[in-house]
């Protein structure tokens, strides 16, 4: 039984290794492990990729000082994103995955309310980087495939499912570009920037909709939770809003 | 500072330069001086005015000017400054590449000019020993693109240099221009304009193979710098290049002019400076700050040196006395533009509710860098012993201000 277990282990770390270094062989190694419309076991890894968008909050007063000033709005704080994510089987319908994601909002503007002396804007440029990096939970709502005898596992065609998490989000607000001082009206040009790492969470929900046995096409959307103290050139602002609702599609591998 | 210590010795200075300077006058009639000039020179006949002035009507009126006399001899011309209707100084330039005594107090040694190869350009070279102290002075006089007149020049004792940059603007013939320097230089203008677009015209690295040869690898760099002429270089001939013993300050030139997008040249703020210096941005291409002749001669007050024109250098006659507008002790920076840095920058911060605060408020504004790529002349760096003008980074624009949107 012991030594069952260790060769067990052993396979799910091999094919942990094999997740980790192919990503881009895996469809051929995948077509290798199954048959026609089946796999000869029920993947215990998953690799996904993704993008969408990232719809930021953008609920704090740096984004309504920015918004106020420039030529900014709300929207101006989000982005395309990518992401990508490892999952591993602990159950017949749950996973523990590792997620990270990045989005990278970049906008120019000018000031709303002022011109330089030659009627020229004055100009800058936003820019707003957020990267979550979380473990999460994945519960499938119905199941993600079936097992025939022991050397065939057809996927579900449409597996719906939810999830949640936590970590950490790194994030970077930084301007850069033409600045006017209020006091002597004077135009410089400068940047600033603030960064930190900040606590966060997210709930999510998505489906997957099997194209092979070993490929599927996930759709999801999920809210991240972030908040992060303002520091570097930035002063006396409150805690910066990293929050933001994503949606994207990907896709999927099983090994 | 230094100045007050050596007032004498600038006094004498300057009294040897006027000396040289009449005796200029009275020996060379400018009559004769209609004589033939050799191709090179045809480009420099002309009086020019620094880069500041030439951009002051104000300044235009009265000068300073620096007028480029020809004289009998082909390849030797005639320096004059001119202020308020007057010759105050006069210094010869002779690009025959015969070795001349250098004849100024205290200073034995020899100095020398002439053409480059192609004609378009004068090396100057002067070594001396002044009061034991052995002085090299390597210089530059080129045409850029425009037809503006780089002087350049580089001294060098004890084991460091100074670079000395002057760009100069051709400032016509304005009315208070004597009559017997008009009369020389009137029936010219034709003549000249071409000479300069032909002194002008691209370089290439045979040129610059040259210059590094007969001049210091600081002014040689900081005559690219001030080009802005880009080369079509590759990886092998810059081995090649290196190869031909041209130093790394020059490549790094060539290298930076050729590649515009990554890089730019400029002298901004002592602020900015910083800032890039954090950033990693900046590469100095200059030298130590050690100025042989105004440790030594100091200069002193000069009531000139704020204003008036040329105060020829090139340790001909070791006597820059007259001062000039330019730069000095401070050689062309190539900055490493960041993704966005197209421009200097100053560093500064956001306050909550009162927008971007400058962590200098009374600096220059760097900004204004943005309407004025030229790169005529940067910041003096005080050195009481040659520059005449202080020229703050923003320097050919107006200073860049915000108002309320119309």
């Amino acid at each position: 039984m012991r030594s069952i277990i260790r060769r067990t282990r052993s396979a799910r770390w091999s094919g942990l290794l094999a997740a980790a270094l192919a990503l881009a062989a895996a469809p051929p190694l995948a077509a290798q492990g199954g048959g026609d419309g089946y796999l000869f076991h029920q993947p215990s890894v998953r690799i996904g990729i993704r993008g969408g968008y990232a719809l930021a909050t953008a609920g704090s007063d740096i984004f309504d000082e920015a918004t106020q000033n420039f030529t900014l709005d709300k929207s101006a704080f989000s982005s395309f994103t990518a992401g990508a994510e490892l999952g591993f089987r602990v159950g017949a319908r749950t996973e523990l995955g590792a997620d990270v994601g990045v989005s990278n909002a970049v906008r120019g503007s000018e000031y709303r309310h002022f011109v330089d002396n030659n009627d020229q804007p004055i100009q800058q440029r936003t820019s707003f980087a957020r990267v979550p990096v979380t473990m999460n939970l994945r519960y499938y709502l119905s199941p993600p495939g079936r097992a025939i005898g022991k050397l065939a596992w057809i996927p579900s065609h449409f597996v719906p499912w939810v999830g949640g998490g936590a970590g950490v989000m790194w994030y970077r607000f930084r301007q850069e570009g033409d600045f006017f001082y209020t006091s002597n009206n004077r135009v410089y040009n400068s940047a600033v920037s603030s960064d930190g790492v900040s606590p966060a969470v997210q709930g999510m929900g998505g489906v997957d909709v099997s194209i092979t046995p070993a490929i599927s096409l996930t759709g999801d959307a999920r809210y991240l939770w972030a908040r992060a103290p303002m520091g570097g050139d930035f002063r006396g602002y409150q805690k910066i809003d990293l929050s933001g609702v994503s949606m994207t599609l990907g896709a999927t591998i099983r090994l | 500072m230094t100045g007050s210590r050596n007032l004498p010795i600038a006094r004498a200075t300057r009294a040897i330069t006027f000396a040289g300077a009449l005796v200029a006058i009275a020996g060379v009639p400018l009559a004769a001086q209609q004589a033939a000039v050799t191709k090179g020179w045809q480009g420099w006949i002309g009086c020019w005015a620094t880069q500041s002035s030439a951009s002051s009507p104000i300044a235009l009126a009265g000068g300073p000017f620096v007028c480029v006399l020809p004289t009998s001899d082909a390849n030797v011309v005639d320096v004059a400054t001119v202020a308020e209707g007057k010759v105050i100084a006069r210094q010869r330039i002779d690009a025959s590449g015969k070795a001349l005594p250098i004849d100024a107090k205290e200073c034995t040694g020899t100095k020398l000019g002439h053409w480059s190869a192609d004609g378009r350009r004068v090396f100057l070279r002067a070594d001396a020993v002044c009061g034991g102290t052995s002085l090299t002075t390597t210089g530059i006089l080129a045409m850029t693109p425009n037809g503006e007149w780089l002087d350049i020049q580089s001294n060098a004792a004890g084991g460091g240099s100074s670079l000395r940059v002057i760009r100069y603007a051709d400032a016509g013939m304005p009315s208070s221009i004597p009559t017997e320097i008009a009369s020389v230089l009137n029936a010219r203008e034709v003549a000249v304009q071409g000479a300069r677009v032909a002194a002008g015209a691209p370089i290439g690295t045979s040129a610059v193979i040259e210059a590094t040869k007969l001049a210091d690898s600081s002014v040689v760099a900081a005559w690219l710098l001030e080009r802005q002429q880009p080369f079509r270089i590759d990886a092998s001939q810059l081995v090649s290049l290196a190869e031909s013993g041209v130093p790394a300050a020059v490549t790094d030139a060539m290298v930076a002019v050729s590649n515009p997008k990554v890089f730019a040249v400029a002298r901004p703020s002592p602020e900015a400076a910083r800032a890039d210096d954090i950033a990693g941005r900046r590469i100095y291409l200059t030298l130590d700050r050690y100025d042989p002749f105004a440790t030594r001669y100091g200069y002193g007050y000069d009531p000139y040196r704020s204003g008036y024109g040329y105060g020829y250098g090139y340790g001909y006659g070791l006597a820059p006395g007259y001062g000039y507008s330019g730069y000095y002790n401070s050689a062309p920076i190539i900055i490493v533009r960041g993704a966005a840095q197209t421009s200097s920058q100053t560093p500064g911060h956001m306050v909550k509710g009162r927008g971007f605060v400058p962590d200098q408020p009374t600096s220059p504004s760097p900004s204004s860098s943005r309407a004025s790529t030229s790169t005529s002349s940067g910041s003096s760096s005080g050195n009481t012993g040659s520059s005449s003008t202080s020229q703050p980074a923003s320097q050919g624009s107006t200073e860049r201000t915000a108002k309320p949107r119309p």
